[in-house]
């Protein structure tokens, strides 16, 4: 059989672009070389935020929010999903300066889900937040959903409508013979017209392996989790001056991430915790809700992402191969993005062309340059999950 | 060479006995989570690490070797007559190892102590039992609150069979913790790669 798609990769995007191709009428195999969200799709921190995106990812973040407040119709389940808004903290008059100052650049491009409000207005929204705290940022349709639900449920979505997900198959090679990709998975090969690397972290590998030498490196991105604490927060939370993702779930767990590294290997899966780095997430956390002081941390973990230099993900077409399309290397905040992703990829592998903005994200534009530097970018600091 | 001892109940006592150089981690500290070379400890509201070069674990924290690498055979760390267990410089002798009588844990805590600095390691298999299905980081953190038990270290390590290691060992207290990093650390760097499929 020659599948119209062959999807590399059961994480989140990969099985988005699944069900957007299947109910586009494709056929289409998913191979995934563990379990479906093995990796970063089921450890992120669930972020579904617009808050503070960069300008290139704002138009399709916002589109993709539309979506998430329809998850239910989509996929058949809402993943979890609480618009309970997002707030960013300014601890300091010059952070509110830097918010206003986005806000300002925001609404000039049109753009006004941004919102900025005064201490009086944080502490309503925040109360136990620290009392110095001068504003903040707020995003109201925002909020969190569960990862390996949402991963799950998507997995499901395809699988009902015909998509076939094999587990346990990692590819090894793909080659195009006779106008189609023969891609080679344990003892088995499978034929597709079109290859669409949703491959995460070894994204970059299966770009490689066709020829396409893409700038991206990966992240342990770590989180931990409290012990259940009375309600005190209902908002996701970060700061403008401090990576940290912070949030209560619904059975009082407090989540807190936010972008500090452990160490991984992209060989093995596995990955190593940094105390000393879960100790300033701490830090952070307790010195933004001093309520915090008697809580206990009972679990910590990280999740594996691919990171490009401009910290923006590879979304499009092969630069180099036809019949090749790019949807990996999210740099730790594509949870929110999967909805409109997995619709942009169906639209270039059946149409060849997007009507949505993409350009910033070209697997070719960091060509002629070395390195993983990060440079600046128009985001505010991004909280990874 | 640098020794840490876990628990202080008949086995640790005789290994410290053997080894009176070694440290003792015994409550009121919590030995809370551990990677190689490094034993986590919370004691009087701070965290501390205990390097090792060798580690001998006798409390009951099973999913302190599992941090560690260690192989499982069900519920129990494989080990050899002296309590070595797969990875090479931590052993395991008493409760851990299922040792339910003093005298039978004091005398795995002696082997252990004396077979310290010895370059042979055994080559050992085992298989934890793997859960049917994997919990998300919410559903972990409830079952890592629940009281420490063998029902509890079972399914903790069924989910570490399908997912690696579950961390931490113990809960510890995020005041301590924040006590432990008072400036930003300086972010890690991406890491490369250049590997192919």
């Amino acid at each position: 059989m020659t599948y119209d798609a062959i999807v590399v990769g059961g994480g989140l995007h990969g099985l988005s672009a699944a069900l957007h191709l299947v109910r586009r009428g494709a056929s289409v195999l998913v191979l995934e070389a563990r379990r479906v969200g093995a990796h970063a799709s089921g450890f992120s921190a669930g972020g579904v935020r617009t808050l503070g995106r960069h300008a290139a990812e704002v138009p399709l973040a916002l589109e993709s929010l539309e979506m998430w407040h329809r998850m239910a119709a989509l996929t058949g389940d809402d993943g979890g999903f609480r618009a309970v808004g997002q707030v960013k903290v300014a601890e300091t008059e010059a952070e509110l300066d830097g918010l206003l100052a986005r806000a300002a650049t925001m609404q000039a491009a049109g753009w006004r889900h941004e919102e900025i409000v005064d201490a009086d207005e944080l502490r309503r929204l925040l109360p136990a937040v620290r009392p110095d705290a001068v504003g903040g940022m707020v995003c109201r349709r925002d909020g969190f959903a569960s990862p390996l639900r949402t991963t799950l449920a998507f997995a499901r979505g395809a699988r009902a409508e015909g998509v076939a997900i094999i587990e346990g198959a990692r590819v090894s090679g793909a080659e195009r013979r006779e106008g189609a990709w023969c891609v080679s998975a344990g003892d088995a090969e499978y034929r597709g017209r079109t290859l669409v690397n949703a491959a995460g972290a070894w994204g970059g590998r299966l770009a490689r392996h066709l020829g396409e030498e893409v700038a991206l490196g990966f992240s342990a991105f770590l989180m931990m989790l409290t012990d259940r604490q009375p309600p005190f927060v209902f908002p996701v939370v970060g700061a403008a001056g401090r990576p940290i993702s912070f949030k209560q779930t619904d059975d009082g767990h407090v989540m807190i991430g936010g972008g500090h590294k452990g160490v991984a290997s992209l060989e093995t899966g596995a990955l190593s915790i940094d105390v000393e780095r879960l100790g300033y997430s701490a830090r952070t956390a307790l010195e933004l809700f001093p309520v915090l002081a008697g809580a206990h941390i009972v679990h910590a973990w990280g999740g594996i992402e691919g990171v490009t230099p401009d910290e923006l993900p590879i979304i499009g077409p092969s630069a180099v191969q036809d019949g090749v399309v790019h949807a990996f290397g999210f740099c730790g905040h594509g949870f929110e993005l999967a909805p409109v992703v997995g619709d942009i990829v169906a639209q270039l592998v059946l149409q060849g062309a997007t009507n949505r903005p993409i350009t910033a994200f070209a697997p070719g534009r960091f060509k002629g340059r070395s390195g993983l530097e990060v440079a600046a970018g128009s985001a505010l600091a991004q909280p990874a999950g | 060479m640098r020794v840490v001892i876990v628990g202080g109940g008949p086995a640790g006592r005789s290994a410290l006995a053997a080894l009176p150089q070694a440290v003792l981690v015994t409550r009121p500290a919590v030995a809370w989570h551990a990677e190689p070379g490094r034993v986590w400890v919370e004691e009087a509201g701070t965290v501390r690490s205990e390097a090792f070069d060798a580690l001998i674990l006798c409390a009951d924290e099973p999913l302190l070797l599992s941090a560690l690498g260690c192989v499982f055979e069900g519920v129990r760390p494989g080990v050899d007559g002296a309590g070595r267990t797969s990875v090479p410089g931590v052993f395991a002798a008493g409760l851990v190892c299922g040792a339910t009588r003093g005298e039978t844990a004091a005398a795995q805590g002696r082997a252990a102590a004396e077979a310290v600095g010895s370059a042979a390691w055994p080559a050992l298999d085992g298989a934890a039992q793997a859960a049917p299905e994997r919990l998300d980081p919410v559903a972990l953190a409830s079952l890592l609150e629940q009281p420490l038990g063998p029902g509890r270290n079972e399914a903790v390590l069924a989910q570490a069979a399908l997912l690696g290691p579950v961390l931490p060992a113990r809960p510890v207290s995020l005041a301590a913790l924040a006590a432990l990093t008072p400036e930003r650390p300086v972010p890690r760097p991406v890491q490369p790669d250049e590997g192919a499929l």
